[in-house]
């Protein structure tokens, strides 16, 4: 019995310094800064995110001063931007919904994913299309960008009250958030505030 | 002496040995997992700057968010911001414009406002200090333009307002032993699953706490 509590000690202890060896590049192997994975293309992504029955049209909106101004109050940001291509969805000749494509830095490179809002103004879908560090891809999948389904520019979605975070990936969630956010406050401003 | 001290002594000490024990797996628990404790913590300010420019005006960051009471405390929201600031070290007024604001993550990001904490931008830092074990403590702001930050590592400094950083007084190459005793203490030095390694062994060992408690108990009471 002494015998095989010290042996699984042992395995333990081999295990987690082999975890460890491989974190820290053990074997020669260096981890690369980054991996650029391409999830969806543009096309592909306004496929996953409308429906085949919706005509959609891409068009660039450019800012007002005002709008700008508005929009960066509202996110409490500064917004670089001066523009943005929305992709609009119409059914039957009526706005359905409309898409636009995030890019916000997650740990030290940009991610870039669609933003798809109804025409009543709360989120349907988010699409990752490019992910670009070695870790944190778990906001792509759905358990995680589900949290965001049904929510709207008055939403303030902060993170560990509105949105649950994923352990190891906070800056990722961060920037997930952050860009659904501004495409909610941007969407509204533009197509439905009244 | 007598044998029945030595096994009352014995019994005692091994009960208040399980107490001891009890309590700093418990808390050792919910050290690894802040999250846990996150909720309570919440509201509580960690840092408070009065505004030089307005008498009324506080800004307070709390663990999440940072907040803004314009008549002297009494009232406070929380600031919009799109990135909100956790584990705020530091907020700064320039002394030049005071409606310049810094405000300084301790694992993160460097922010500044230009129109008194309404609009926020990120500024740069040269490296990420999460997963350089780096700590970020301080801004000091001097001339124009020149600001500083100081870190567990050094520190680094900017004569253009955070666009550029020189970086000759940061040592990125010295290990903290602090820092390697406690990621080896609480499992993040193998990996951040291994936390919940550390979690089973925690719970374990209070199982056997108590499992030897009863045990203790049904032995006395059998006789």
């Amino acid at each position: 019995m002494g015998i095989r509590v010290r042996h699984l000690f042992l395995v333990f202890c081999a295990l987690a310094l082999s975890v460890r060896a491989a974190r820290i590049g053990g074997c020669g192997e260096k981890q690369p800064e980054f991996i650029e994975q391409v999830f969806l293309t543009e096309e592909a992504a306004v496929k996953a995110v409308f429906s085949e029955n919706e005509k959609v049209v891409k068009r660039t909106r450019a800012f007002t001063q005002e709008q700008k101004k508005r929009i960066e109050s509202r996110l409490g940001w500064t917004v670089a931007e001066s523009s943005v291509a929305v992709f609009e969805g119409y059914r039957d000749s009526q706005t359905s919904g409309w898409a636009v494509i995030a890019e916000e830095i997650g740990k030290f490179k940009p991610m870039t994913f669609m933003v798809k809002v109804s025409n009543k103004g709360k989120v349907e879908r988010v699409e990752m299309m490019v992910y670009r560090e070695p870790v944190g891809a778990e906001v792509r999948r759905k358990r995680f960008w589900g949290q965001f389904k049904g929510k709207s520019a008055q939403d303030r979605l902060r993170i560990n009250r509105d949105i649950l975070n994923i352990t190891g990936a906070t800056m990722s969630v961060q920037a997930m958030t952050a860009g659904v956010r501004k495409a909610l406050v941007i969407l509204e401003e533009l197509y439905t505030r009244k | 002496m007598n044998k029945t001290i030595w096994k009352k002594a014995h019994n005692l000490l091994g009960l208040a040995s399980a107490l001891f024990l009890v309590m700093l797996l418990v808390t050792g628990l919910m050290l690894n997992h802040p999250g846990w404790m996150r909720k309570q913590d919440a509201q509580k300010f960690e840092i408070v700057a009065l505004d030089p420019a307005h008498p009324q005006k506080i800004f307070a960051a709390g663990r999440d968010a940072l907040y803004v009471s314009e008549n002297s405390g009494k009232d406070w929201q929380e600031v919009e911001m799109l990135y909100p600031p956790s584990e705020t070290a530091d907020i700064r007024f320039d002394p030049r414009d005071p409606s310049r604001i810094w405000l300084l993550e301790r694992w993160g990001k460097l922010m500044v406002s230009e129109d008194g904490g309404k609009v926020w931008d990120l500024k740069t830092i040269p490296f990420d200090p999460q997963s350089k074990g780096v700590e970020l403590r301080m801004i000091s702001l001097g001339a124009p333009g020149r600001v500083a930050i100081v870190t567990s590592h050094g520190w680094i400094r900017s004569e253009d307002n955070g666009k550029s950083w020189d970086e000759s007084q940061l040592r990125l190459d010295r290990p903290s032993l602090n820092r390697l005793v406690l990621s080896i203490h609480n499992g993040y030095f193998f990996g951040s699953r291994f936390v919940w390694l550390y979690d089973f062994s925690a719970v374990a060992l209070l199982v056997l706490v108590i499992s030897g408690f009863v045990l203790w108990q049904a032995g006395r009471s059998a006789g």
